[in-house]
């Protein structure tokens, strides 16, 4: 085992309700590094997100997934977020009666740090994410617009110390300038703070600004092929009928 | 059946006035049957298990003994404290001013209680005949016509002697365009005892009142307790219970919308643990066209305890233009633990907006993946999620000394559930 970081996704193959999911993943991301992951729906890119996160429900067949040389399949899923991933969700899940501070103050209290400089910090990230204070003392995603809830969310990730983010289609329900705002603040904390990216998308709006090292294609819970940013575009023009059996 | 068949006459002291109320009360009681399991309105409850014959009912006023520590303590005015169904303590003179309101004992308020017993209901059932039997001091509290209590009275509810059977009473009578806030604490010492209180709230004309009740009782206490609220034209009711301690605690409210244009809202926050049962019965019944009456009960559920949520919303055919609600919520945190739910509607009219809802489920699992994937572990997320299930009822709870107790319970308890399983 090298000591070289990076998160390291290989052969990953997952069930569900007795059905395969997940037909072998291998993608490497190392810090600073983004990578998008596009293909059709109901090809397995939301599965992805879930099984990296540990989300009950799916089982890991074959494969692994570790950060920086630590295994993280037998981890909990608070265990993996305290171990440096961070997940956004394609729908971020209502929780009613529990404000985004609650949460943050939690989360620094299991990190050992103090409540009152994290939620300092959420303060000031706001600000540049144009997010409005008063919606830091609402209930997390209760009765939020999509695009609300996915800077919420960015919000949360920047004030984190996650070292993989991943986003799960984080352009859906944002606007273009909200969403110009937030992809140029992730892409900053890929340059400046290391952070690693695992973009899953339809658009090439998101990837005009994350700028992405490699782009994925997943079909069928397989990663069919990787190549650079250009193939995007391409994808965008023709679209994913050539890898459709 | 009289339990205690001794004579009122023999063991109340001289200073206890005997009213005729009281002894027909006493007829009634003895010709008045025990709950039976084939009741509706005892449906699921454990009050069968009562060894009623163990327990005496409080001839003595308790004064000598000592007090359970509750968060009113360092309340130096606004506070009536009843021991054992007795007026043990009073800190209430900036209530007795030149605006005619009355704190205290009923018997002493003398010929100006006539107009006000006619609002009082009526003994229905064995419990209610029991508090009017033995109950020894009733605590009045009368808010006249166009009076604005500017500060809340609170009122410590305590059972200080184990074995007693406690009957505790109070009256309150708002006149018209008055406005009074009530908050209750009840609790109980260590021992084995029964606290069978009752309230009766007349709120009058244009008046609004709000009412609190937070039940802390210990661990061997039984609690059977009315209230019962009657609201006249354009009146206003905020009522609130939190129930949290007791063996078996049962509370059974009743709101009569008489008066067109009233309007009540009702909600509760109960948290079962260990062996408990907490049981509420509630009845809300529209008497008047255009009443509005909403409730929502909120309960979570632990160890292996019980609860029950059984309500009846009731609107006349004269009770046209009535809008109601009934939503009972629980949390099951725990295999053993076990919530029934009873929403009921009887409706008599056609020209009403009325609807009902009830759950009971587990953990939301979606909300607690949500949670951990920001790296809180999964007792510390459970923790929130149930802090935040709670905070819509507990949120409208506007007074900051409640509030607080509240909070302190609910973290208590909710820290020794993180103990006792992160062991």
């Amino acid at each position: 085992m090298t000591n070289e970081k990076f998160l390291n996704i290989e052969g990953l193959c997952a069930k569900a309700g007795g059905k395969k999911v997940l037909n072998g993943v291998d993608i490497q991301i190392k810090p600073s590094e983004v990578h998008a992951v596009m293909g059709p729906n109901g090809s397995g890119k939301s599965t992805l997100a879930h099984v990296l996160m540990g989300r009950p429900g799916y089982e890991v067949t074959s494969g692994s997934i570790t950060i920086d040389g630590l295994d993280v399949l037998p981890l909990k899923t608070w265990e993996r977020a305290q171990a440096g991933m961070f997940i956004v969700m394609q729908q971020p899940i209502e929780v009613p009666g529990v404000k985004i501070s609650d949460l943050l103050t939690e989360v620094a209290v299991a990190s050992e740090l103090d409540p009152q400089e994290s939620l300092s910090l959420l303060r000031e990230e706001a600000v540049n994410l144009g997010i409005d204070e008063s919606l830091l003392s609402r209930e997390l995603n209760v009765d939020l617009s999509g695009g609300e809830k996915k800077r919420n969310e960015a919000l949360q990730l920047l004030v984190s110390e996650a070292s993989y983010a991943i986003l799960d289609e984080i352009d859906s329900g944002l606007d273009l300038d909200s969403l110009a705002l937030v992809a140029e603040r992730i892409n900053r904390a890929a340059k400046d703070d290391q952070l690693g990216v695992l973009a899953i998308t339809h658009f090439n709006r998101l990837l005009d600004i994350l700028e992405p090292d490699q782009v994925h294609v997943l079909v069928d819970g397989c990663i069919v092929e990787t190549g650079p940013a250009e193939l995007a575009l391409q994808l965008e023009k023709d679209g994913y009928q050539k890898f459709s059996k | 059946m009289n339990p205690f068949s001794n004579q009122i006459e023999d063991i109340f002291p001289d200073t206890v006035p005997l009213s005729e109320a009281r002894n027909s009360a006493l007829e009634q009681l003895s010709k008045t049957e025990f709950p039976k399991p084939e009741q509706e309105v005892w449906k699921y409850s454990k009050i069968f298990d009562l060894d009623l014959e163990s327990l005496t009912p409080s001839f003595k006023n308790p004064a000598d003994k000592k007090t359970e520590p509750s968060f009113l303590d360092t309340k130096e005015s606004g506070l009536v404290e009843i021991s054992d169904g007795w007026l043990t303590e009073q800190k209430t003179s900036t209530f007795s001013d030149s605006s005619g309101v009355y704190v205290g004992s009923l018997a002493n308020m003398g010929v100006d209680s006539g107009h006000i017993e006619k609002h009082l209901s009526k003994p229905k059932d064995f419990f209610d005949c029991l508090n009017y039997s033995y109950n020894p001091e009733t605590l009045l509290i009368h808010v006249p016509d166009g009076v604005t209590l500017e500060s809340p009275i609170y009122i410590k509810v305590q059972s200080v002697t184990a074995g007693l059977v406690a009957c505790p009473r109070i009256i309150v009578n708002l006149g018209e365009d008055s406005e009074a806030k009530i908050i209750e604490h009840h609790l109980s010492s260590s021992g084995e005892s029964l606290s069978v209180p009752v309230l009766d709230a007349h709120v009058g004309q244009n008046s609004r009142l709000k009412h609190r009740v937070v039940q802390d009782l210990g661990e061997k206490t039984w609690q059977v307790s009315k209230q019962n609220f009657r609201l006249e034209k354009d009146s206003y009711v905020e009522i609130f219970a939190a129930a949290f301690g007791g063996d078996y605690a049962r509370n059974e409210i009743r709101c009569e919308l008489k008066g067109r244009g009233s309007e009540a809202y009702l909600s509760a926050a109960y948290f079962g643990n260990k062996e408990q049962t907490l049981d509420f019965r509630t009845f809300q019944k529209h008497e008047a066209p255009n009443t509005t009456s909403k409730l929502l009960f909120k309960g979570a559920l632990d160890g292996d305890s019980r609860s029950i949520y059984s309500g009846l919303i009731k609107v006349l055919p004269e009770a046209v233009g009535t809008k109601a609600q009934q939503t009972n919520r629980n949390i099951k945190l725990s295999e053993n633990a076990w919530a029934e739910s009873v929403p009921n509607l009887e409706i008599e009219t056609n020209d009403v907006v009325c609807n009902h809802a009830s759950t009971v489920a587990g953990i939301d699992e979606e909300q607690l993946f949500y949670l951990e994937s920001k790296g809180i572990e999964t007792l510390v997320a459970e923790r929130l999620i149930i802090a935040g299930f709670f905070n819509e009822v507990t949120s409208k709870v506007d007074d900051p000394l409640l509030v607080e107790e509240i909070d302190s319970i609910m973290t208590e308890i909710l820290e020794n559930r993180f103990k006792s399983q992160g062991e």
